[in-house]
């Protein structure tokens, strides 16, 4: 049961409690052909019943309740078994590993469930669990619009398309060459095919939804250029700067939402990412406006950004702001970055 | 005129260049059975005496020259500079192409050579590594190349181009001082920016051996970017 899937289908509430998502679903959503979870797709479903020579009758969803999960059937793409319970040998033999995985480790970065990027880079979303919110919803719910959810999604077509990649790799002219090449250099084939993983851009790969994250801001964007950016400190306290020209302001947290003309909230664009890809958001935002300056207010994400990235960013603006209450250049980004990591 | 240079750079792959090599010669024997003759450049950048000793077996087939330069873009530019070819393939000294890959870049090639820039359809990672990378031609019309580029870089140097459009389009230095690396990302920024495509060539691959040393590993340790680009900026693309 996965409320936010459910409700990009039917507009109901993506906060809704799994029982209130069951409820809508008797009563509306399966009449509507809608996916109470987002772990069951009705023609993966039909293909895996027929290739296991068990007949499908009435609604599939139903029959795989009722059949399905006895005979141990996968109902989607977004899950292999055998890649699994390989990359997880801790997994108890005696149980079907695909519960494992509905029920724990879909909420989890370290489980792979196929040998395709799904994450894309994206964080467990807060109180994953509880909500029942799995990881690989960021990949699903990605160009939604484009998709009839129902039936398919970003994320369940880029796995059909990138396997039947992988798929022509196995057989025919390709495999030929493949062949020759191990020839030259047995090494190619140490790994085989089956247990590789695999990736393409931008369907499959991992700075897919950074990628998007960063053009949905640009888009967004009341101006193209900026004489400054400006990050505002998070606890919303004031700036305290005054800078000529158009400056653009910058808020990532709920605190330091400004309302002043050229303000951005960031935490729309960056919410589902993790924190190598909120860095990436916000240095293309900073390349993208083309400041002659960078202030960061006791920021965390732009002191981040900065400690990596200053050095080739103050070839052409300069860089500049405050941490822990001192007045700080690049390097004092680079040393209180050190620090916060050692903490951590 | 020679149809195509294929182009070799070494540093420290030892015995490896030899595979490569192999690789390299199945790669040309393919190209001239279809009628396209091939000549040779192997292009050492500062080489450790195993690489150095094992280019010995190239020299009766291939033109070697010993660079003392430390960048492996300027190197390609110097490679380019003698090739005899009317296109240019680049091959690392510890990779190998699909035998097919010298053929069937050379037609996509033809088809622009102004513009074409040829790339594998999936670079096969072996050796600490085991993934596939299928590679994403411009024009795919999911991929939106622009705002990609500006995050990532999807395409690697192992591409074959005609030599006018690498003399046109030189590869930028490495600056590591100044936080300037990825010669690759910033080599297909500016192509893209002067209206290059790059195109994949369907059913071929580059076998790429990942090794803890390679220039990609290099400049993400350094905390650098590519080289500033038209691409990056936001005032100068499509608005939504």
């Amino acid at each position: 049961m996965h409320p936010r899937f459910y409700a990009a289908q039917t507009g109901t509430d993506p906060l809704a409690s799994p029982a209130e998502v069951l409820a809508h679903f008797r009563a509306e959503g399966k009449a509507a052909g809608a996916r109470v979870t987002a772990l069951f797709q009705p023609a993966f479903y039909c293909a895996a019943a027929a290739a296991a020579a068990v007949p499908v009758e009435g609604d599939p969803f139903e029959h795989w309740l009722a059949v399905g999960v006895e005979r141990r059937i996968v109902p989607t793409p977004l899950y292999d078994d055998a890649h699994y319970r390989a990359h997880h040998p801790e997994l108890r033999d005696d149980r079907w590993a695909f519960v494992d995985y509905a029920t724990d480790g879909c909420y989890r970065l370290d489980r792979r469930p196929t040998a395709y990027v799904q994450s894309y880079g994206a964080r467990v979303p807060e109180r994953a669990r509880e909500r029942q919110d799995p990881v690989l919803l960021t990949g699903m719910l990605h160009r939604a619009g484009e998709f009839d959810l129902r039936t398919t999604s970003w994320l369940e077509e880029g796995i059909a398309a990138v396997a039947a990649k992988v798929e022509r790799l196995a057989s025919g002219p390709v495999a030929d060459l493949v062949a020759r090449a191990v020839a030259i250099e047995p090494a190619i084939g140490e790994a085989p095919l089956a247990m590789r993983t695999a990736s393409w851009p931008p369907h499959l790969h991992w700075d897919s939804l950074t990628v998007a994250a960063a053009e949905d801001l640009r888009r967004s964007l009341p101006v193209g250029q900026a004489d400054a950016v400006v990050f505002l400190p998070d606890d919303g306290s004031a700036a305290g700067v005054d800078l000529p020209g158009l400056v653009l302001e910058v808020a990532c947290t709920d605190a330091a939402a400004s309302a002043a003309p050229h303000a951005v909230d960031l935490r729309p664009f960056l919410d589902r990412l993790g924190p190598r890809q909120r860095v990436q958001v916000v240095l293309d935002l900073v390349r993208g406006v083309r400041p002659g300056r960078v202030v960061v207010l006791e920021n965390v994400l732009g002191t981040r950004m900065l400690a990596r990235y200053g050095r080739p960013l103050a070839n052409t603006m300069t860089v500049a702001g405050r941490v822990d209450g001192e007045k700080v250049g690049l390097a004092g980004f680079v040393e209180a970055q050190r620090r916060r990591d050692e903490g951590a | 005129m020679t149809d195509i240079t294929a182009v070799m750079t070494g540093h420290n792959e030892g015995e490896l260049l030899v595979t490569s090599w192999r690789s390299m010669l199945a790669a040309a024997d393919h190209a001239r059975a279809a009628g396209l003759t091939v000549d040779f450049v192997v292009m050492l950048d500062r080489p450790d005496d195993a690489t150095l000793a094992t280019a010995e077996v190239v020299r009766d087939r291939a033109r070697v020259e010993v660079l003392d330069l430390g960048d492996h873009g300027i190197v390609r530019n110097e490679a380019i500079g003698l090739a005899e070819g009317e296109y240019v393939a680049f091959l690392d000294g510890d990779d190998l192409w699909s035998e097919n890959w010298l053929t069937a870049a050379y037609d996509v090639c033809r088809a622009d050579p102004d513009r074409v820039v040829a790339h594998p359809a999936l670079n096969w990672f072996f050796e600490g590594q085991s993934n596939l990378f299928f590679i994403a031609d411009q024009d795919d019309p999911d991929f939106y190349a622009g705002a990609f580029l500006r995050v990532a870089n999807p395409w690697d140097q192992l591409c074959m181009a005609s030599r006018a459009l690498h003399l046109a389009y030189p590869y930028p230095a490495r600056d590591l001082a100044v936080g300037y690396a990825y010669v690759d990302w910033s080599w297909n920024l500016a192509t893209v920016e002067a209206g290059c495509v790059h195109r994949v060539v369907e059913d071929t691959i580059h076998f790429k051996r990942r090794r803890s040393t390679s220039q990609l590993t290099l400049a993400q340790a350094a905390s650098t970017i590519p080289w500033p680009s038209a691409l990056h900026s936001w005032g100068e693309q499509p608005s939504g």
